[in-house]
């Protein structure tokens, strides 16, 4: 009697460790497949978020627009107005327009009206500020040289942005505009 | 006693199947919507991207040909052109689009369309516009150059868009 009550009794504990062998088993491959999934999901977050900044059409489109906008900086003779990009040509060579005027500041002042007539900009809007930044790069040299900058708003975040350049005499000046979100 | 504990063996053995079941459907599910919100989103990019390159052609095919394309600047719409256009009938259907329409963004002056009295103090002339439903037209920036004729007469560029749809684009 007491033989076959212990034998009952190791039967069953064998049942019980088997079933426990096998939960255990179980919460090992769901956890196993858990991290998986997390750390496929860390790589493709981190992956998102150290994109470069994407070339946006939009504001490629704009900077080369904007480059032929006619001011009102005469360069050498009445009536030759300069277009934008000759303006940061100018501002670049420290040189003036006709009436004395500084083409750097008729360049930013130009410049930040076109940007706010094109998105507008403001903390209640998806574009809550911009940067603007040209610099010459001397042609065979890794020199920046500033041209012109200027931001406006709060820019903790990059949402769109491009750039595009102009070629000056030995050189480029490259424009990028980056509208924050 | 026997039989009730092979009933009670098998129903663990029915139960661990089911949780197993359930375990997978559920892992299975997990999966399916981890996938389906990666191409959601790479499909929304794709979408994008396919929209930008159609805005593309259509400015750089209506802006270079040469009805629109302002002499000796590429990516430049010449606004007189435009006008001329405008009032035209044998262009209504030259580029087979529902809407074409030009305007200014910079400087922004009377918001009004042009006519031959009001320009060029006015901001914007629709070339056409049929009145079926076009749906939201395509767009892009470009420069607006016209004949000015006082001062001694100069280029001026401005900036502004040119709004399209129609099949030819879509």
């Amino acid at each position: 009697m007491r033989i076959r009550q212990n034998l009952r009794f190791r039967k069953s504990n064998s049942l019980r460790k088997k079933g426990q062998e096998e939960i255990v088993g179980f919460v090992a491959v769901v956890v196993l497949v858990v991290v998986i999934l997390l750390i496929v999901l860390a790589i493709v977050i981190r992956r998102q978020a150290n994109e470069p900044l994407r070339d946006s059409r939009e504001v490629s489109e704009f900077l080369d627009a904007s480059f032929k906008y006619t001011s009102k900086c005469e360069k050498y003779s009445q009536f030759a107005y300069a277009e934008l990009g000759e303006l940061l040509e100018l501002c670049l060579n420290s040189q003036k327009c006709l009436d004395g005027s500084n083409p750097c500041d008729i360049a930013e002042e130009s410049l930040e009206k076109m940007i706010e007539a094109s998105w507008p900009i403001g903390e209640d809007r998806p574009i809550k500020g911009y940067v603007l930044n040209a610099t010459y790069v001397k042609e065979g040299s890794k020199e920046l040289q500033e041209v012109l900058f200027f931001e406006k708003g709060s820019c903790s975040n990059v949402y769109r942005g491009a750039e595009q350049y102009l070629s000056e005499d030995n050189g480029k000046i490259y424009a990028s505009l980056k509208l924050c979100s | 006693m026997q039989l009730l504990a092979g009933y009670s063996r098998g129903q663990m053995k029915i139960q661990e199947m089911a949780f197993v079941l359930v375990a997978f459907i559920v892992f299975f599910a997990l999966v399916l919507l981890f996938y389906v919100a990666f191409r959601g989103s790479t499909l929304k990019q794709e979408a994008k991207e396919l929209e930008e390159s159609k805005a593309m052609e259509l400015v750089q095919k209506l802006s270079s040909s040469p009805e629109l394309n302002y002499a000796g600047c590429s990516k430049c719409l010449d606004f007189d052109k435009a006008l001329v256009l405008k009032n035209e009938a044998s262009y209504r259907n030259f580029w087979q689009i529902d809407y074409l329409r030009i305007e200014r963004v910079y400087p922004f002056g009377n918001a009004a369309e042009c006519t031959t009295a009001n320009y060029p103090n006015c901001n914007s002339i629709t070339i056409k516009s049929s009145g079926k439903d076009f749906g939201i037209p395509s767009w892009a920036f470009v420069a607006l150059c016209r004949q000015e004729f006082i001062e001694g007469g100069y280029t001026k560029c401005e900036l502004g868009r040119i709004y399209a749809s129609g099949k030819a684009i879509a």
